[in-house]
């Protein structure tokens, strides 16, 4: 009986520990996540905000795919056509296989093309 | 043995709710096609406007100059400047030896320029009292003709790339609206259809921004 209130505080007491770095660990990653303020920045239209954050995260961590990502997208709404194919590309470089960025690119894609006969018939 | 098996757990449960890849669905006004590409161009030179009907009241050549100026300094993220050239040169886009001629700046940029035309006419609309409208003490007598003023403002605007002379863009825009003032003056329709011939302008020079799909990630 005593044994089984021991195991029982211990669980809860580790679940507490957990629940703790979960929260504390995690929100303070994301405060500085230049991601993540990214993120935020682009929900606010700052979008050259965005384009600062995104390039640090990349900076930081040049083998993240989400902030490629990210960052092609911001090059695109800028209209920074080369910016935003270089990294869709190097994106899928890293991760060939996924959907979201591939997606993206299809579109970024579709876009150039329309271009590009715009150009030639001008 | 139990509790290592917890403490792997746990350092999963705060390796995925940390490292994980969530996207979201955005929409996201990606700007349109535009001869002019980002970086391209770091400086406008707005000159002057060749107007075929000019009078002393309402010098439209140099409202429209003007306000392209003030316009374009809003809008376009290098620098405006203004550019007197000689009265005889405005709107001569395929002159390229002089637009070659003339200094540009330091950087790459472009000269504005373009021919203004702008016509007033005079229409007759032919009223008509609706037939089952009801005699009655408030009934208008509509029967006859009344006078309509036809107003027609075009541009035809070249951008001139400095140093080369050659014609990146060139467009000719028209505006039309009519007045049921027969004896409105052309400024008052000037400045009603200015603003048209702007956004009009400004889609075909900066790209017209067209909602699209994305995704971001936010980790």
């Amino acid at each position: 009986m005593r044994g089984m209130m021991k195991r029982t505080t211990f669980v809860l007491l580790f679940a507490a520990v957990v629940a703790a770095l979960l929260s504390a660990g995690c929100a303070r990653t994301l405060r500085d996540d230049p991601l993540r303020l990214g993120f935020r920045a682009s929900e606010g239209e700052r979008w050259d905000e965005a384009v600062l954050r995104w390039e640090t995260a990349v900076e930081r961590s040049p083998r993240s795919v989400s902030a490629r990502n990210n960052l092609a997208v911001a090059y695109e709404k800028k209209g920074r056509w080369e910016d935003a194919r270089r990294e869709y590309e190097k994106a899928l470089e890293l991760d060939p296989s996924n959907t979201y960025v591939k997606d993206n690119f299809e579109r970024f894609q579709e876009n150039l093309d329309a271009w590009k006969d715009a150009d030639e018939k001008k | 043995m139990k509790r290592s098996k917890a403490i792997v757990a746990a350092a999963c449960l705060l390796q995925l709710a940390c490292a994980g890849e969530s996207a979201r669905k955005i929409r996201v006004g990606i700007p349109g096609y535009t001869p002019l590409r980002a970086g391209d161009v770091g400086e406008i030179y707005v000159t002057a406007f060749k107007a075929d009907e000019t009078t002393a009241e309402f010098d439209v050549g140099k409202e429209l100059a003007d306000y392209l100026f003030v316009e374009l300094t809003r809008k376009f993220e290098g620098k405006v400047f203004r550019r007197s050239i000689p009265a005889d040169k405005a709107g001569l886009a395929g002159d390229t030896e002089f637009w070659k001629a003339l200094p540009g700046g330091s950087g790459p940029a472009l000269f504005l320029t373009g021919t203004i035309l702008y016509k007033e006419e005079v229409r007759k609309a032919l009223l008509e009292t609706d037939a089952k409208e009801l005699d009655g003490p408030f009934r208008q007598e509509k029967k006859g003709l009344s006078e309509r003023r036809l107003y027609t403002f075009a541009v035809d605007l070249a951008l001139i790339r400095a140093g080369t002379g050659e014609v990146v863009l060139r467009k000719e825009f028209k505006e039309t609206s009519t007045y049921p003032d027969p004896n409105l003056p052309f400024s008052y329709a000037y400045y009603e259809l200015s603003p048209h011939f702007k956004t009009k302008f400004f889609q075909a020079v900066f790209g017209d921004e067209r909602l699209q799909e994305r995704y971001l990630f936010t980790r």
